[in-house]
């Protein structure tokens, strides 16, 4: 249903522009004690003098609005979503129903630790079932997010630099690196150090060589990295970047193309974040909640932030687990309490689901599942990349660009044929990228048919340009005007 | 197309010499490639700089681009109609896009600088 | 195998398709020695059953305020959380999706965000909020990293009566820049004034929480009137639901306004998921961390959602963005939007009457168990101080034996407050529930003053 404004047409109208003042969607059970005169108690200066104004909706309009805006996405349980470096694998459901316990969802992080046994051994337990699959030796379930475990983790390379005489004051990254990469970095007080891929997309390491001093803190690496392909001289940059006592640091995001095959501990790396969001299973949510645990070899272990879920198998406090709050060298907090513990719980129960046999199936049946996308694409879009790819594999989309249809048009076109767009425009590296990651998770029938609509596409390109340039037209809207966005910066509903 | 009796740089900013002042802008090269100007930061008036530094950032929807300063001086004046309407720099990028006006400190700096000829073979390339 | 759909056949006419042997073959990048051939020390595989029965074992080790009487407050409250808010956020069509990169096809999640954001601005009266942070203390820290960037002052004035777990990411995040952090001091459980002007001298943001940790509602007028007179960026962290009622950031000028919007339509979570939140003046629109949605048309003049402002942020500003945050709290922030939608103008009033009514109630009650008072003097909101004639962990741990939690232990963060208790009250504690609470803790006194 739309609605004409003016010369815009509305699909779904905002809640503020819904409603009729009176209506109420929830209702309160009646005061039972004296009711408090605010202006008496608290005192007119700290008073409003309207109230703020919210939408007054009932319960039945609530549901009819957010039904029909669910309706205008594109999901992971309705079709494939390729997004490369996001692994938006099938989010099992299960995780949610645990999540969902009164005994997790429930409880308070001020809870006495005696009476939270069960939280506490379960994040003891995950963190201790991530050392294992990396091959560190601690892990911290603080960071809220993969962006923050990068900043933790490199504040654990300053505080242990800072130990050894001076913090340092730069990190290397690769040109290919994920923005949140120069940027934690940055707020960790280092300058970002670009070094430039080789022709193969691969590390250049002698060009690593050549800018590694000891002036380096780091080097943040992303294995598999952006583009999908596996950094064979991975021991080499190790022993090069260890040489010059710097840290090799994992941006673990891509780390569903090692699970049982590859642990960056055996490899050499000193410290790594996860994303449970992503490798985990746990659900995107839209854009979050996610959770990005950091892990470290043992040295670095006494640098983790604060508390730590430990064990005491001798129950000295009368209790087997507890948090330890005497940790003199962490690095401090990244969150207020014990990160997104309920994420947690998702990627706990996922990890029990599978298995190390499961786990390892992940990784062999996700790097599969892109090797085959990419045989099958070769032919139709540029691989600037000829090699064996892992989970991920970048395309060009520079044939298309000869017919005047870029990466971003062949994105429109795809939701037409509705699957949803790899990431384009990254790595930043390739021109016209479109990164796929299928993921485990979809069957070779669902691949058939993204590789169909994929070429499809490209005789689109060559064929009836138009369409491609014209999409996505089966969409609720259009192709958005972001100039337009950016403009009038409209970023808040005001009555007209 | 680069504007005769302009100068340009590598970075391509263009400058036209107004007495002891030099106008800057971007070029028209410049503006293609970074697609619809949304915002452009104003360079701060009576900041002295130094040719190569940079002057300013004007961005795009899906991109940050820093302007550098051609020549040194003080930036004597800048270009109050971007605040309003930033698209001027793709619209008329020698004209009334132009973006700061800089004191020379000296002018012998011009002379490094490209010709229109020289700025176009730079771009067709 | 589960939530991999492909069988061996699958498998084999994949790799067929490849032109490789086996899937072994795959790996060629990995060097042969690092190659994980051993079986990781997991457990598992466990049927759907089996995990269902561990977890809820786990579960079960866990007490909650179903099966306690609990008082526990500081920053993360058991508010009630309406049937409608878990029902679409558990929405797949929200769940499973990730970030709205292709917004066409994510207009639900952009749209959601949209009201989310004016939610909080018109709660904040702000005139413009991103679309969420990690959680109140992360939001409080990137405040502060606006405002020196902003001023480009390298001091922040925090004060002590800030929450301590605030404190401590705050002081995490500042930890590797040049910057110095004065925490001010408290007269009373309040940020003291004299002096204060003096303490504000070329800070670049002076951060206040309204109400504070002690439940107290502070002099905000007076933080904001010396961070002007510095010369810095005034920021408060408020609590949403108390916005109902009480004066606005805006109507202090405060310049930026963050807070913990867990309260909202969130269940504790034992911390998280836990929902951040900044508004501020268009002024610093430019400088906000984090997602903004932003509304425009498409070419056929239908209104539509995208993400904008994106050079502000890491995927394309990179070590120059204005904050390193990916994936924020999106289904979390939707929850609030579908909270506030449910409650409205009017509930979110009664709400926050209700809980003052409540809260004012059990402090009356409480303050007249003998040797018991409240601590300090000021105006409160959810939340209040009581001062015990024994240590506060001790009457917890007999309070405990009863079934009752009575609140947080303030000596833990504060010192001198070893006998202080910080009770928190919402709407779902009832009149009873507060005289059960009194007459227990009136029970441990006289058993611990006969002893």
């Amino acid at each position: 249903m739309s609605v004409e404004v003016a010369r815009e047409v509305v699909l779904e109208p905002t809640i503020f522009e819904e409603g009729r003042e009176g209506r109420r969607g929830y209702a309160l059970p009646p005061l039972d004690v004296p009711e408090i005169d605010l202006e008496e108690v608290l005192g007119p200066g700290f008073l409003r003098e309207a109230p703020p104004s919210l939408p007054d909706l009932s319960e039945p309009e609530v549901v009819r609005h957010f039904t029909r805006l669910a309706e205008m996405n594109h999901h992971v349980d309705r079709a494939i979503y390729p997004l490369g470096s996001c692994t938006m694998k099938y989010n099992p459901k299960i995780n949610e129903e645990a999540a969902a316990l009164e005994g997790f969802a429930g409880l308070h992080p001020e809870t006495d630790a005696r009476d939270c046994q069960g939280a506490i051994a379960l994040m003891h337990g995950l963190a201790r079932m991530l050392a294992e699959i990396s091959g560190m030796d601690a892990v911290s379930l603080e960071p809220p997010a993969g962006a923050s475990g990068e900043l933790a983790g490199m504040l654990i390379a300053r505080a242990y630099h800072r130990d050894r005489g001076r913090p340092r004051s730069k990190v290397i990254v690769p040109d290919s690196a994920h923005g949140t990469n120069p940027a934690s970095l940055t707020l960790a007080g280092y300058e970002a150090v670009e070094i430039a891929s080789g022709p193969d997309g691969r590390i250049d390491v002698d060009a690593l060589a050549a800018t590694v001093d000891d002036e380096v803190a780091a080097v943040m690496l992303t294995n598999p990295n952006t583009l999908g392909v596996y950094e064979s001289r991975v021991r080499e940059i190790i022993d090069v970047v260890h040489g010059a006592g710097a840290l090799v640091y994992l941006d673990g995001a891509n780390l569903n193309a090692s699970l049982g095959v590859v642990r960056p501990g055996d490899v050499g790396f000193d410290l790594m974040h996860y994303n449970l969001h992503k490798t985990f299973s746990s659900p995107h949510g839209g854009g979050g909640p996610g959770s990005g645990p950091v892990g470290v070899k043992a040295f670095l272990a006494d640098y983790l932030p604060w508390p730590m879920p430990a064990r005491d198998e001798t129950e000295s406090r009368g209790y087997e687990y507890y948090f330890d709050y005497d940790r003199p060298k962490s690095i401090g907090k990244v969150h207020g309490w014990f990160g997104n513990f309920l994420v947690a719980v998702k990627a706990y129960t996922y990890i029990l689901r599978l298995g190390p046999d499961g786990l390892r199936r992940v990784a062999e049946n996700a790097v599969l599942n892109a090797n085959y996308l990419q045989e099958k694409l070769k032919d139709d879009y540029e691989l600037p990349y000829a090699g064996r790819c892992q989970h991920e594999f970048v395309l060009s989309a520079t044939r298309q660009k000869e017919k005047g249809v870029r990466a971003l048009d062949v994105a429109k076109r795809l939701l037409d044929y509705g699957a949803h767009a790899p990431t384009i425009y990254f790595p930043l590296i390739v021109k016209e990228a479109l990164m796929i990651e299928p993921t485990e998770t979809e069957s070779k029938a669902s691949l058939d048919r993204f590789v169909e609509a994929m070429r499809a596409i490209a005789r689109e390109c060559e064929t009836a340009p138009d369409l491609v340039l014209g999409a996505p037209t089966t969409t609720p809207v259009g192709r958005l005007d972001e100039v337009r966005a950016a403009k009038d910066l409209d970023v808040c509903w005001e009555r007209s | 197309m680069a504007e005769a009796g302009l100068k340009f740089t590598k970075s391509h900013e263009w400058i036209r010499v107004e007495g002891g002042d030099a106008v800057v802008g971007l070029t028209d090269y410049a503006q293609g490639e970074l697609g619809d100007i949304v915002f452009i930061e104003q360079p701060e008036k009576g900041k002295d700089i130094a040719s190569g530094d940079v002057l300013t950032t004007v961005e795009s929807v899906k991109s940050v681009s820093e302007i550098f300063a051609p020549v040194s001086g003080e930036v004597v004046d800048a270009n109050a109609a971007l605040d309003d309407d930033p698209s001027l720099i793709n619209s008329d990028p020698y004209g009334q896009g132009w973006i700061a006006k800089i004191r020379l400190r000296d002018k012998s700096e011009i002379d490094g600088t490209m010709t229109a000829e020289e700025y176009e073979e730079l771009t067709k390339g | 195998m589960p939530y991999v759909p492909n069988t061996d056949r699958d498998r084999d006419e994949m790799l067929a398709s490849i032109g490789v042997a086996s899937v072994d073959e795959l790996f060629p990048g990995v060097p042969a020695d690092v190659r994980f051939r051993g079986v990781l020390d997991v457990p598992g595989p466990l049927s759907e059953i089996e995990v269902d029965r561990h977890v809820r074992s786990l579960a079960g080790r866990n007490k909650t305020a179903r099966d306690t009487l609990s008082f526990l407050g500081a920053g993360v409250y058991a508010h009630a959380v309406p049937s409608v808010v878990r029902h679409v956020t558990s929405m797949p069509q929200f769940s499973t999706a990730y970030t709205p990169y292709q917004a066409e096809a994510s207009q639900g999640t952009l749209q959601s965000i949209y009201e989310f954001q004016t939610l909080v601005a018109r709660l904040t009266g702000l005139e413009v909020a991103n679309a969420s942070l990690y959680d109140g203390a992360s939001a409080v820290a990137e405040a502060a990293l606006l405002a020196i960037g902003a001023t480009r002052r390298g001091r922040i004035v925090v004060a002590s009566t800030v929450s301590p777990q605030v404190r401590a990411v705050l002081s995490t995040y500042l930890s590797a820049l040049d910057v110095e952090i004065i925490e001010a001091p408290a007269e009373d459980g309040l940020t003291a004034i004299p002096g204060f002007d003096r303490l504000c001298e070329g800070a670049a943001a002076v951060i206040v929480q309204h109400p504070n940790f002690f439940g107290l509602l502070e002099p905000v007028g007076e933080v904001v009137h010396a961070a002007k007179a510095a010369g810095g960026l005034s920021i408060a962290s408020v609590d949403p639901i108390a916005l109902a009622v009480l004066k606005s950031p805006a109507d202090y000028g405060v310049d930026v306004a963050v807070g913990e919007g867990q309260s909202l339509g969130s269940p504790p979570g034992f911390g998280g998921p836990l929902l951040g939140f900044m508004a501020t003046t268009r002024k610093h629109l430019r400088r906000l961390p984090g997602r903004i949605i932003g509304a425009t048309t498409d070419a056929r003049g239908r209104r539509g959602y995208v993400m904008t402002l994106q050079t502000r942020e890491q995927h394309i500003r990179r070590e120059k963005a204005t904050s390193n945050i990916c994936t924020n709290q999106a289904l979390v922030a939707l929850a609030a939007a579908v909270y506030l939608s449910l409650l409205g103008r009017e509930g979110l009033r009664e709400l926050a009457v209700q809980i003052v009514s409540k809260s004012h109630y059990a402090a009356s009650a409480l303050a007249r168990v003998e040797g018991v008072k409240l601590r300090f003097g000021g105006p409160f909101f959810r939340e209040f101080v009581l001062e015990l004639p024994v240590s506060a962990t001790v009457a917890k741990e007999e309070l405990s034996r009863a079934g009752i939690w009575p609140g947080v232990s303030c000596g833990c963060y504060y010192d001198g407050m070893e006998n202080c208790l910080l009770v928190s009250v919402t709407e779902r504690h009832t009149k009873d529930d507060v005289d059960t609470l009194a007459s227990a803790l009136e029970a441990v006194i006289v058993e611990r003053r006969g002893s």
